[in-house]
């Protein structure tokens, strides 16, 4: 017999990580609540630059993806990789040291991003110290997390464990490749890549991000605190085995399906078509593992409220993961990509799978660390319901928009023109969907509140338990003869590592590196020059007022899109563009043509569609910009961004940068002096005229000038 | 491992899945322009599979709900549910189950089910398949060609419309219109669209004043016409031709000539570009009782 070996597990820093879940969960759906308003309504930007839409939404995502889930991830692994290896956490210091720094980081994004200090890139939207500190804290996880793992007394890791491996050597990956910035400033950098390259990464660190921060870290926790919270053996070890290498082979490749009509190569679509249709099974084998797990439990499910969270979460999971192939195939994609389609698909992964899975997590953990009952079941139960009332409200408006808007975009009259030329109409139409979108958020956030009262009470009427005493045999030291081949793998962490890294670095690749090496792939156009100081400085305003949320620039090869917005866009245009700016919804026109062709209007339109947008276009539901007329434009940094840019190989002649304030003034000047011959005045009543100053005449300048380049050039196919 | 009836049922299950997810593709690589039926095809196989998958997951949640009663009784018998995903009866359990456990989590010795690796392999060959078509035997219709036909496939249907629709309205054809009632649309139109430019009552604003006897792009009907139509766009001014109807321009540019000498000298913006005698003077002839139109020949 081997000696039985005395220790405790570390519950109090499960509970700080459980406790910063529910306020982060609070306040990232606050804020996506009143992103959900602004939509219809747009006084909900409050008019001031802090709150409006552009700089609200990535603060919604980031604040729900790596606040909410992130803490999330963070509690369920703690507690259970501790009793998977029956060990304390490696060190009590690093967890401590994980925990505050990662709610410092998440401070610091919310502070940094309403001041529109942002690099653009979805989900990455964090500038250059916070992406450093991110890393550095995601080493300290690593390291404490491999720490345990190495001393643990449990011979072999469970399934759960695979995918907390994973989870973090991939993020580690997608997050320093897609961190490959220039700083500018403090605050400010420019993306190493541009265009079609740098769309490239950005996607497959979007989709994977997807993938590895919301996906496989909660198919580690659904396999330890399902089978818990079931008290019911895993259905098949075999399909987790299958499912896990093959779940994070393949993923990787797909991330180029949200780029498909665009200008990145075909060969690099198909790829991406293919992979998320061959990603259906792997992911699969999560669900049905998952729910098969629940058999001789299903009579429970009536009663028991986490394991309905559970049962509808991992229903979630599986809806939404048929759907993303789905939306990979082109016809589907070419209908849904732009529209609020896309929003519900990942609303329904989000509510339904990662919130419904905490909160069962919650549910389950909250009186065991504290060592109590639940406050109340009927109120869980309540919360049941409510947040699936609350899935379906939000996700069937929005399934109906997406599809009403796509169609309206796309229809023609019988003589071939547009029947919706106004993009606005096809807006107004659907508004009614949006308010039920907000209200079905509201639901589902209501539910969220008696959650924080259940766990409140339930806290309350216990107490604590910081070090959990418990009792485990040695480990052995000798290994066992004659193991299944993956039972080897098993006990192995470290080649557990390095396969989980060769296996996630395949993809990336094999897609990347031609991009980037083969010419062919992004074919240059003559025409095409790098922007003036002034359209740099202009672009910066874009990108910190996060326009792109709104505004895609990318006309797809369809009639139904050269109509409306004018030639197609070729890789060749975007060769310049750090970051690429292409968006991923089009809550707003496409902007790539925005200065050119029949879209061309005047600087003064530009002028006071800006100050106040429904002037100019009725039932206008963008933001009003009218503190861009009275903030100076700041040309410190110029020169520092032209020698930036010319760093990152954008062709500005040597010793241009002594210049480029001189042209950005001369070119302000233009443009200043035709707003006054339209008659525009920043303040009419005092005859004030617009300050070439303002910083709303760099962004007026940006405008005038996309698309033009393709249009002074008959050669624009090569 | 022992073939029967439920495996082909499963066989005929997989089939299905697969040739939905392959009609999908299929549809790709057939893509003539899009038309409603095509979309409506795949979105229908699309909602299908959901629809399919939400009613089995309901239905099961359903009968845990209706059947109160504890089901181990029947332990014996597997459901058509259970049969389809191909499980082993419960008694089977302890057998099946794994000689480790890992903080008291067992796990079942099950194989993968037989449908799941019919999925798997079927998306794999789908893959490829599409792989081929694309990039290795021809081009599987890539995205610029798919555009290409796109255009071609209007163009002969906007041709077949032309030819039927001879009597359209055009700079050259264009007549004034005197019918209140259409002016009095084009004067709502005139405040949604043209006044933020132009004004409220055609004084114009940084677009120039609509109202006195100066016009930049000539003061004739057709010429306001034509103004109208395709914009003046190094200026600022888009072209409405694919916004508005023919008829709608020309009741527009009717109401606009309407405006002459609405607005007191002095009160608009400043004159811009030439001073032209009031227009069109031929028309008004014919209708010079209108009211309307006597204001154009002051």
């Amino acid at each position: 017999m081997t000696q039985i070996e005395k220790f405790s597990y570390d519950n109090k820093i499960v509970r700080n990580f459980g406790v910063a879940t529910v306020i982060w969960g609070v306040v990232g759906m606050l804020v996506g609540l009143l992103a959900a308003i602004q939509l219809y309504e747009p006084a909900a930007n409050l008019s001031n630059p802090y709150t409006t839409f552009g700089r609200i939404r990535p603060l919604h995502t980031n604040a729900v993806i790596f606040a909410f889930v992130g803490n999330a991830i963070f509690m369920g692994v703690y507690y259970s990789l501790q009793r998977l290896c029956k060990t304390r956490m490696f060190s009590d210091v690093l967890s401590r040291i994980h925990f505050w720094a990662w709610q410092l980081i998440i401070v610091a994004a919310a502070i940094t991003l309403p001041l529109g200090m942002t690099t653009s890139h979805e989900y990455a939207e964090l500038e250059w110290p916070i992406d450093i500190a991110i890393t550095l804290i995601w080493v300290v996880f690593g390291w404490n997390m491999f720490g345990t793992i190495l001393r643990r007394r449990e011979k072999h890791l469970y399934v759960a464990i695979w995918f907390y491996i994973a989870t973090f050597v991939t993020v580690a990956v997608l997050h320093i490749v897609n961190s490959f910035e220039l700083p500018v400033g403090f605050m400010k950098s420019y993306y190493w890549y541009s265009g079609v390259q740098d769309a490239l990464v950005q996607w497959w660190y979007g989709h994977n991000a997807v993938a590895f921060f919301l996906t496989t870290p909660f198919l580690g926790l659904m396999y330890y605190y399902l089978p818990k919270a079931a008290n019911r053996p895993i259905y098949s070890y075999k399909l987790s085995i299958l499912h896990f290498w093959t779940l994070i082979f393949i993923y990787i490749w797909a991330g180029p399906h949200h780029l498909l009509y665009t200008s990145l190569p075909n060969w690099a679509q198909s790829l991406g078509t293919v992979f998320s249709i061959m990603l259906i099974a792997p992911s699969w084998g999560g669900m049905i593992n998952g729910l098969l797990t629940l058999r001789g439990a299903w009579d429970r499910v009536r009663e028991d409220a986490i394991l309905k969270f559970f049962v509808v979460g991992i229903t979630a999971y599986g809806m939404a993961t048929f759907e993303g192939p789905m939306l990979s195939l082109k016809n589907v994609n070419a209908i849904a990509h732009f529209t609020d389609w896309i929003v519900a698909h990942v609303h329904v992964g989000a509510l339904g799978w990662n919130g419904l899975l905490t909160f069962a997590i919650l549910y389950w953990l909250a009186p065991r660390i504290y060592n109590t009952t639940l406050y109340s079941k009927k109120l869980a139960n309540t919360h049941f319901w409510l947040a699936t009332l609350g899935i379906i409200f939000y996700a069937v408006p929005m399934y109906w928009s997406g599809w009403t808007q796509g169609q309206m975009w796309k229809e023609f009259g019988p003589d071939g023109g547009l029947v919706y030329p106004e993009f606005i109409k096809t807006t107004v139409s659907i508004l009614p969907l949006h308010i039920m979108r907000s209200i079905g958020g509201a639901i589902y956030l209501t539910g969220v509140f008696l959650m924080v009262y259940n766990l409140y009470k339930t806290v309350k009427s216990g107490h604590l338990v910081a070090n959990e005493e418990a009792e485990a045999p040695a480990m052995v030291k000798a290994n066992p003869q004659k193991e299944y081949w993956h039972r080897v793998i098993e006990r192995k962490p470290t080649m557990l590592l390095i396969l989980s890294l060769i296996v996630i670095l395949i993809g990336g690749v094999v897609e990347m590196v031609p991009t980037f090496l083969i010419k062919e792939n992004v074919p240059t156009i003559a025409a095409v020059k790098p922007y003036t100081p002034l359209e740099l400085e202009g672009r910066d305003i874009y990108i910190r007022e996060g326009c792109v949320n709104c505004h895609s620039q990318m006309v797809r090869p369809f009639r139904s899109e050269t109509e409306r917005y004018g030639e197609y866009s070729k890789a060749g245009e975007f060769v310049y563009d750090h970051p690429f700016l292409w968006g991923s919804k089009r809550t707003g026109p496409d902007l790539a043509r925005e200065g050119a062709g029949h879209l061309h209007k005047s600087d003064g339109w530009h002028y006071s569609h800006l100050v106040k947008p429904s002037d100019m276009t009725e039932n206008s539901i963008m933001p009003e910009y009218v503190f861009l007329t009275r903030s100076t434009l700041n040309t410190n940094k110029t020169a520092d961004k032209i020698v930036a840019m010319r760093t990152l190989g954008v062709p500005y002649p040597d010793g241009y940068e002594n210049q480029a304030v001189k042209d950005l003034e001369s070119q302000a000047k233009g443009i200043a002096d035709n707003l006054n011959k339209e008659g525009i005045w920043l303040d009419e009543e005092n005859e004030v005229k617009v300050p070439a100053d303002a910083e709303v005449i760099a962004l007026i300048a940006y405008l005038q000038r996309l698309g033009t380049d393709i249009t002074k050039s008959e050669t624009a196919n090569k | 491992m022992k073939t029967n009836p439920v495996n082909k049922r499963i066989f005929a299950l997989g089939l299905l899945i697969v040739s939905g997810v392959s009609a999908g593709a299929q549809t790709i690589a057939e893509t003539v322009p899009f038309g409603m039926n095509e979309l409506l095809w795949t979105v229908t196989i699309l909602m299908g599979g959901l629809l399919l998958f939400l009613i089995g997951v309901m239905y099961r949640l359903l009968s845990i709900l209706k059947d109160k009663e504890s089901p181990t009784p029947k332990e014996e018998k597997l459901s058509t549910w259970e049969k389809l995903l191909s499980l082993r009866p419960m008694k089977d359990e302890a057998s099946l189950t794994m000689d480790h456990s890992y903080d008291g989590i067992y796990e079942l010795d099950n194989p993968t089910p037989p449908w799941f690796n019919f999925l798997f392999y079927g998306t794999i060959i789908i893959g490829i398949i599409y792989l081929i078509r694309y990039h290795v035997v021809g081009d599987g219709r890539v995205q610029e060609n798919e555009y290409q036909a796109e255009l071609a496939m209007w163009d002969a249907k906007k041709a077949s419309y032309e030819a039927k629709h001879t009597e359209s309205i055009n700079e050259n054809t264009v007549t004034l219109v005197t019918d209140p009632a259409k002016l009095q649309k084009s004067a709502e139109l005139f405040t949604s669209k043209c006044s933020p430019c132009h004004g409220k009552k055609g004084e114009g604003i940084s677009g120039p004043n609509l109202t006195d006897q100066y016009w930049l792009h000539g003061g004739k009907l057709s010429q306001v016409f034509n103004t109208i139509t395709n914009g003046v766009p190094l200026k600022g001014m888009i072209p409405w031709k694919g916004i508005l109807k023919p008829e709608q321009i020309q009741d527009m540019a009717s109401y606009i000539l309407s405006l002459q000498g609405t607005v007191p000298e002095g009160a608009g913006k400043e004159p811009q570009g030439e001073k032209m005698v009031a227009e069109p003077a031929e028309q008004a002839q014919d209708t010079a009782s209108n009211e309307t139109v006597s204001l154009l020949v002051k």
